[in-house]
């Protein structure tokens, strides 16, 4: 069954004279992580926001487990679309604590499920520090945890290594994958580098100038790209004896 | 492309309409209300009185705004960028005082300045009477005049410029400072060429400022016999009786200062003024000793005595013979009266403003956004053009629910504090929109987003994340409010009643009956306090 699908969405910013998104299709199989790849300005992160419900399309349609919740003719509030989206900056209230910020979207602010979703990320014992006290991969897995408190059914993350020294990148792509799988949600997230999108997940969507040029599984792209650009991404790769080429055994 | 989508726009914007677009139409209407009707009066055409007022009051009141206008913005440009300068590039003593106390002419009304002055050099005045006292003959300095006018106002507004300069110079990093004098630049060449270009839209907007309030004053002119546009408005309201020449009167002060805004965006053009923030543990200024350093103090403290303690000394001088004249429980009843409907019309505007910027954040659709932009025009147009559309508008809703609903609500409209309050959130509900805009830009839109993501709806999002980050905005918002509600006086002119008094009203009062001049100095000098406090409380919310 699919979590996601979108049909024939527009997006653009200036009344139609220039797309942000142009007739995207795809759609997101329940329980799999897409990476959205692309270069700036492709158009990834409206294509996130759209369906978090931040953006609205000028035309197309959006459909989240089955329930649309974008035409033209209708919108579903962000706040009643079951969606969680960690932010490339991550967005953590500055002026709650860290098991504040968790507590912030459950019911009653319950502490005590907000101290056990922190155990789950390896975050116990940090409860009552501040944002500011957090170290940068410290800080992504509040942002993580605070999202999947409410449980969502799918996961949306803005470039979730930008912000990080390289050496933790690995380590979190690993954790990520990890949460994903035990919280048995979906995921989509939005990346510049092809190995974090291999490293990772299950479908890529490349995306060039607001269009869906390839998507599918990383395999079948790597193998089989039908388009210059991607083949050109994965040679570049291979000339560079990337590790996670390896990993695949492509 | 753009044709297909075309099709589904009127579905798309009744999908857009939410309840936040239909809030911002109403608060917009609010708030734009005596703006539209005052664009409406000028269909009517003008009055009967308008010929003579064209053929013999016109050209005087070009003439004198004209020359106040540009001598006031050359005289505050000098005092303003030149302090701004000295305190922000050289060390010499005093200067940290110097630094924020240069603020404080802001707190003396213009028309409470003008008439200290008058005090001070008039025949029989201060001056010469502290002169024959020493034994010296001097002869009178007459201050009562159109260049008496251009210095009162110019070193009572000179602070706006002062301000932005000052911050402007702030930012200035070092190492635009180091890479001119390493290419070779004197001083005078940095300042000119680098400092003084980098600093212009800061200056320029302080400026706007001082032009603004030059337009709209009418104490300082009306006492010193100057005919000005916005004496004229008054003029032909109450003396020729002529309210539609009145409005035309205005129309032409607004379209004169759009004219003015304009020609800074076009001057502006697309040149980039980016500023690079000293992250350098800020700029380095220069030691001055000796003489040197004694002649820039004296340089610097010039326009805070001309401005602040000059007029604050000759309103203590009058207060020590009239203190107890003026002082009795109609007047403290006055005070309490002045304070909370400052603090009410002020709190009121935050509230307003606040809900307003974030409705306007909220709804999707884009002539929302640009009908909120056009009804937050009130600080453009001059005080007195604003009382008159509050009146309209009173006017016209007391004689509508009188003949529709035969309802008599004249009462509640007329001469109330009601219209006064409501004509303040008209009149500075750009300052408060402005405020609460940039500080809610600061805090950017994510923490919101994410409020929402987590299943919050946008106005429990607003209280429980947006609001406490934004407290420190607010409070400045108000804070400008207060300042500017204490001063306000063509505004409370046209609306004054005897049920509803200020302490600026007062004090005009009793300078307009000449005899009770000294009389003035007590309300005023309550207004300069209280304001004194709260502009160095914002004063210090800025620097923080």
């Amino acid at each position: 069954m699919n979590i996601l699908e979108t049909h024939r969405l527009f997006k653009s910013y200036d009344s139609g004279k220039t797309f942000a998104l142009k007739d995207m299709n795809f759609s997101l199989k329940q329980g799999n992580i897409c990476a959205v790849v692309g270069e700036s300005g492709s158009g990834k992160t409206t294509l996130l926001r759209l369906i978090a419900g931040l953006e609205r399309p000028e035309m197309g349609q959006i459909i989240l487990q089955g329930r649309e919740v974008s035409t033209q003719t209708k919108i579903v509030p962000p706040y009643e679309r079951n969606v969680g989206m960690v932010f490339q900056s991550f967005a953590l209230f500055p002026h709650l604590s860290v098991v504040k910020n968790v507590a912030y979207g459950l019911p009653k602010h319950q502490k005590q499920l907000a101290k056990e979703i922190l155990a789950r990320v390896n975050l116990a014992g940090l409860e009552n520090r501040y944002p500011h006290q957090l170290s940068g991969g410290q800080q992504q897995r509040v942002a993580i945890a605070r999202t999947l408190a409410t449980n969502p059914q799918l996961l949306l993350l803005d470039e979730p290594f930008s912000n990080l020294d390289a050496a933790l990148v690995s380590s979190l792509r690993h954790e990520i994958q990890q949460i994903v799988k035990q919280f048995s949600i979906s995921a989509m997230f939005i990346t510049h580098d092809m190995q974090d999108a291999i490293a990772i997940s299950d479908e890529v969507c490349v995306l060039k100038e607001g269009q869906l040029i390839e998507y599918g599984t990383v395999q079948a792209l790597a193998r089989s790209p039908k388009t210059d650009y991607v083949k050109a991404i994965f040679d570049q790769l291979r000339s560079s004896a990337s590790s996670v080429l390896d990993s695949l055994d492509l | 492309m753009k044709q297909w989508l075309g099709k589904g726009s009127l579905q798309r914007f009744f999908r857009d309409m939410n309840r936040w677009s239909v809030l911002v139409l109403i608060i917009g209407s609010f708030i734009g209300l005596p703006i539209f009707i005052v664009a409406y009066q000028l269909l009517k055409g003008p009055g009967e009185e308008w010929e003579h007022i064209t053929t013999f009051l016109l050209p005087h009141y070009v003439y004198h705004t004209f020359f106040l206008i540009v001598c006031c913005a050359i005289g505050t440009l000098l005092i303003g960028v030149g302090c701004a300068w000295l305190i922000c590039r050289y060390e010499f003593p005093f200067r940290r005082v110097l630094d924020w106390m240069l603020i404080l002419p802001l707190a003396i009304p213009s028309f409470i300045t003008a008439y200290a002055y008058a005090g001070v050099f008039d025949n029989g005045g201060t001056w010469t009477l502290m002169m024959a006292k020493l034994g010296i003959e001097v002869q009178k300095i007459d201050v009562m005049n159109l260049s008496g006018l251009c210095w009162v106002l110019s070193i009572s507004l000179f602070p706006y410029v002062y301000i932005g300069a000052r911050a402007a110079f702030r930012q200035h990093a070092q190492q635009f400072r180091e890479a001119s004098h390493l290419l070779g630049a004197t001083e005078r060449k940095f300042f000119f060429t680098i400092a003084l270009p980098l600093a212009r839209p800061a200056i320029i907007s302080g400026l706007l400022f001082v032009i603004m309030e030059v337009l709209n004053d009418y104490g300082a002119a009306k006492y010193y016999g100057i005919n000005t546009f916005t004496t004229g408005i008054f003029n032909s309201w109450r003396d020729l009786e002529d309210l539609p020449s009145a409005f035309y009167l205005s129309a032409i002060l607004v379209l004169l200062i759009f004219v003015l805004i304009l020609l800074e965006r076009w001057q502006r053009g697309s040149r980039s003024y980016a500023t690079v923030a000293a992250s350098d543990g800020g700029s380095k200024r220069i030691l001055l000793s000796g003489g040197k350093a004694w002649f820039v103090c004296l340089l610097t403290v010039f326009p805070l005595l001309a401005g602040f303690v000059l007029p604050v000394a000759q309103l203590l001088y009058w207060v020590y013979y009239t203190f107890w004249d003026v002082l009795d429980v109609a007047f403290i009843q006055l005070i309490i009266n002045s304070f909370f409907i400052a603090f009410l019309a002020a709190l009121l505007t935050t509230i307003l403003a606040l809900f307003f910027v974030y409705f306007s954040k909220w709804t999707h659709l884009s002539g929302v956004r640009l009908f909120a932009r056009t009804a937050s025009l009130g600080y453009i147009i001059p005080g007195a053009v604003i009382g008159l559309g509050v009146l309209i508008s009173a006017r016209m809703l007391v004689q509508g629910t009188a003949s529709l609903f035969d309802l008599r609500i004249g009462f509640l409209l007329y001469g109330s504090m009601l219209t006064l309050v409501y004509a303040y959130v008209v009149r500075f509900f750009a300052i408060a929109h402005q405020t609460i805009e940039a500080s809610s830009a600061k805090i950017g839109s994510q923490f919101f987003e994410s409020a929402i993501l987590l299943g919050k709806k946008p106005i429990l999002a607003l209280k429980q994340i947006d609001f406490p980050l934004l407290k420190t905005g607010l409070l400045s918002a108000m804070t400008l409010l207060f300042i500017d509600i204490m001063k306000e006086l063509p505004l409370t002119l046209v609306l004054k009643s005897p049920d509803v008094q200020t302490l600026a009203i007062k004090a005009y009062e009793y300078i307009e009956n000449g005899d009770q001049i000294d009389k003035a100095a007590l309300p005023s000098l309550l207004i300069i306090g209280a304001v004194s406090c709260f502009i160095l409380i914002s004063n210090r919310w800025l620097k923080t």
